[in-house]
């Protein structure tokens, strides 16, 4: 039997995304949504409060329960702020323990006296608050909480329903409590769930254009590179060696100029190595910058190369920021620093152990100086590229001997990126312009932290490499 | 992922997620007010079971309104709304002497689930009338109701402010963020340029790692030899070198090998390949192992394999100051492993400064580019090894060929 080839299945969004960490920029969008929703809840709860005095039996009870409401809608606020995204899974759990306990307190006040449960306004609070929730948390996250919530207050009205005023059956008011905090933790449930899917199907999809779009240029790509390094090898290298062969001959002169060759291009491939992507950005910048007229000047401190340790996500991330700073206005073409920072192994190569190497029946040789292939053409450029060279083996060493006691592959490994540059902007400006790329750095990389001190706008922020990023 | 929507999205997303979060919280009232109805019936007035039906009526034209999306069923969730709130308010506020007055929390759960049709509104401003609608037809089909009944009418706060949030929402996702409108097309740029520098750059590894094993090492070797008519082992090694930059594409020619009959594996092998040339280059090369292992390669492992075997054997002319090597292959169900090993003269880290290049373009980016990894056990006096493992299919597969 022959079947059609299944077409592949649409991956699912991670169970633990939430639309904050998937689109950033979305998120900020979204976050007015916490203030609102915490001016509702505390107005709402001094409003219930004064308005129904002759219930209140213990007004130290009522007055804790309108400010625990209160700290839990702040605290709503503080934790959804875009500068201290993401917001985590304890900051949620803080908000959501605050509104049941204000819950509790409201009725531990009205103990026996309270006339309805439909205008208790913990509850009411306690499901806006779950409602505020919706773009910062993900769905099953939020049904639970909602779910938690909803025992608290059915477990609340049920043993207070022989003291209410209407006398119906107990497990109507139950409903009643637990709909005032279920329909609003569903709706925010729902909207997590709906949002994340569809942000992760655009995810998908433009993911597969983008490699798609990549893979066309392949061609165009190789061609670049090819001529790219051709024109490096400079036009004397293939010449010269054709030459020898035409002539199947090899003279001192010959033996010389090839000595001097493979120093140069030695030396440039070794350069080209060293490249990261960084460099690449920074060069194209100060293309940019340079083409508009500017003279710039931006430096990239990286001496170990840990920018090649940063996934896709992070080097968009860094990318967009930068290309976002050097196009600002007021940007200081002499200012941008771009400096990484870590204090473990490098991510570069991989394990070389130097070690002792017993080899069976192997006579270690003397090394004749005969055989010390010296490239020496002009000493002072040799000295140079050595030293260089010298002193990044040498970093790299000590990173690999530092990092000794703790094998590679384990632990977290963090690289602290730090970026200056100096922006003429009145700050509320700045932050206006950078504030989106700045939500998406903090999605991706942990402890973003911003200072400023004008003009210098300093950023600095942590990548941890080796361990899965987890969405906490 | 900081691949976010981009502008042309995102209206119709946040409606489509602030649709999906209305429904269940309408669904989330209507399944209360049944179960409210219900509990009411089998305690008190068993009369009420029409008004479970006609909220039970609501709630499955919720569920094909929220799949199918047509209008017909949002007009329909209307009326049959308008009707479920009449029958429910009169219903439960008919009990006699049970409720104080109109504005009961129950009374409003048909009224909320109806106010919520706003949420499937296809713009701002098409939910804000689809919910005022369902407001005053609800408002007033629940005053009617009260009319009929002996409660006194109070004004109903919670369907007033749900109707005032679920608008608030509406119309704050309607005027979305356009100042972050610049940022999503920055970034996505970024990600996309990220893509194409990361493509280009293993292109580049790859370039350069050719250009260290051919230029390079031509330019060492006839730097070392001695003036004179060339040795055969110099001619063809030019020849090759010159062929290779010039005839062919280098770059993106993948030396695809014509499926070998078994037998030829060994000889086919670019690692064979490489051994020859260093044989060539009056290396004494010991091989020792599976040589039917090689055939687990693949075209393109087996090319960069054998470049990174050269680079290894030429390291070994150049540096250990010994003419002698050994080659070792080991496989086992996963992985292949060749084993690199002279006993010259070996080096320390910090001495390998000249030789970074080779070892490191020409045998480590290209070994990791193909996922396997690259060991080196060195010190002076004592000899170099390198063990350079790759990942393999499996055994089985071969078996099949």
């Amino acid at each position: 039997m022959t079947r059609a080839t299944p077409t592949p299945r649409r991956p699912r969004a991670p169970a633990s995304a939430s639309q904050q960490r998937l689109d950033p920029i979305g998120g900020l969008a979204a976050w007015p949504i916490a203030p609102v929703v915490a001016l509702i809840v505390v107005a709402y709860a001094v409003v219930g409060t004064l308005t129904r005095p002759h219930e209140i039996q213990v007004p130290a009870l009522a007055l804790a329960a309108v400010a625990a409401l209160t700290i839990a809608a702040a605290a709503l606020v503080w934790a959804a702020r875009p500068d201290l995204a993401p917001f985590t899974r304890y900051r949620a759990i803080a908000v959501v323990a605050l509104g049941a306990t204000a819950h509790l307190l409201a009725a531990a006040s009205t103990w026996q006296y309270n006339g309805m449960i439909q205008d208790d306004f913990t509850s009411i609070g306690l499901g806006l608050l779950l409602l505020a929730l919706a773009p910062f948390r993900p769905w099953k996250e939020i049904l639970i909480f909602g779910a938690s919530a909803a025992v608290v207050v059915g477990v609340t009205a049920l043993a207070q329903s022989p003291y209410l005023g209407v006398h119906t059956p107990p497990l109507l008011f139950v409903i009643i409590a637990m709909t005032q905090v279920l329909a609003p933790a569903l709706a925010a449930a729902a909207f997590s769930r709906q949002i994340v899917n569809s942000i992760h199907r655009w995810q998908t999809d433009a993911r597969r254009a983008i490699r798609g779009r990549t893979e066309e240029s392949r061609g165009l790509l190789a061609q670049a590179v090819v001529d790219h390094r051709l024109a490096n090898l400079g036009a004397d290298v293939l010449p010269f060696l054709a030459d020898v062969l035409e002539r199947q001959n090899l003279t001192a002169v010959d033996v010389k100029r090839a000595r001097s060759l493979a120093f140069q291009v030695r030396r440039v491939l070794v350069a080209e190595v060293d490249h990261t992507w960084l460099d690449d950005l920074i060069d194209r910048e100060r293309i940019i910058l340079t083409e508009r007229g500017l003279n710039p000047l931006c430096v990239i401190a990286d001496p170990e190369r840990r920018a090649t340790g940063f996934d896709s996500d992070q080097r968009a991330a860094v990318g967009a920021l930068i290309v976002a700073l050097c196009t600002l206005k007021g940007f200081d073409p002499t200012s941008l620093v771009v400096q990484i920072a870590g204090s473990s192994a490098a991510p570069t190569d991989t394990a070389h152990t130097t070690q002792a190497f017993g080899l069976k029946g192997a006579r270690p040789t003397p090394a004749p100086d005969t055989t010390t292939i010296a490239l020496v053409t002009s000493a002072q450029a040799q000295a140079e590229a050595q030293a260089r060279v010298r002193a990044s083996a040498q970093a790299q060493l000590l990173a690999a001997t530092t990092d000794h006691a703790r094998p590679a592959g384990f632990g977290a490994v963090i690289d602290t990126i730090t970026i200056q540059a100096g922006i003429s902007l009145p700050s509320f400006e700045r932050r206006r312009a950078l504030r989106p790329y700045l939500s998406v750095l903090r999605a991706v990389f942990a402890g973003v932290r911003v200072t400023s001190r004008h003009p210098l706008l300093t950023l600095e922020f942590d990548a941890e490499r080796t361990t899965t990023k987890g969405i906490k | 992922m900081s691949l976010g929507l981009p502008g042309h999205l995102v209206q119709l997303t946040l409606a489509r997620a602030i649709a999906r979060a209305a429904h269940w919280f309408a669904l989330t009232c209507l399944m209360s007010a049944v179960v409210s109805v219900a509990i009411l019936s089998l305690h008190r007035s068993p009369g009420l079971w029409f008004t479970i039906f006609i909220v039970l009526v609501m709630g499955g034209l919720l569920i094909l309104f929220t799949r199918h999306r047509i209008i017909a069923f949002a007009v329909a969730y209307l009326l049959v709304g308008t009707v479920g709130v009449y029958a429910f308010t009169a219903a439960v506020l008919g009990e006699p002497d049970v409720f104080p007055a109109s504005n009961m929390f129950l009374v409003a759960l048909p009224k909320m689930a109806l106010v919520m049709v706003g949420g499937a509104g296809s713009s701002a401003l098409a939910g804000v009338l689809w919910s005022t609608a369902a407001f005053i037809l609800a408002e007033a089909a629940a005053f009617l109701a009260i009319v009929g009944t002996t409660v006194p009418y109070r004004p109903d706060l919670f369907t007033l402010s749900t109707y005032l949030v679920l608008v608030g929402v509406m119309v704050l996702a309607g005027i979305d963020r356009r100042a972050s409108n610049a940022a999503q097309p920055a970034i996505h740029r970024a990600v996309q340029d990220g893509s194409n520098r990361q493509l280009r750059d293993a292109l580049d590894t790859r370039a350069i790692a050719l250009l260290n094993d051919t230029t390079v090492t031509q330019l060492v070797a006839l730097s070392l030899a001695e003036p004179g008519a060339l040795s055969p082992g110099l001619k063809a090694s030019l020849q090759y070198t010159l062929t290779t930059l010039h005839d062919t594409n280098w770059l993106t020619d993948t030396d695809s090998r014509d499926a070998p009959a078994p037998a030829d594996a060994w000889q086919s092998s670019a690692v064979y390949a490489a051994i020859e040339r260093g044989r060539d280059r009056g290396l004494v090369v010991d091989f020792i192992g599976d040589r039917a292992a090689l055939r687990r390669l693949d075209a393109g492992s087996d090319r960069d394999v054998g470049l990174a075997v050269q680079q290894c054997l030429v390291n070994v002319i150049l540096h250990a100051g010994i003419a002698a090597a050994e080659v070792t292959i080991e496989s086992d169900s996963t992985t292949l492993s060749v084993l690199i090993t002279d006993a010259g003269r070996g080096f320390t880290e910090s001495e390998s400064a000249s030789d970074r290049l080779g070892l490191r373009q020409s045998v480590r980016r290209r070994i990791e580019q193909l996922g396997g990894s690259v060991l080196i056990w060195s010190r002076p006096g004592a000899g170099t090894s390198v063990r350079l493992t790759v990942p393999v299919g499996a055994l089985h597969q071969v078996a099949q060929e």
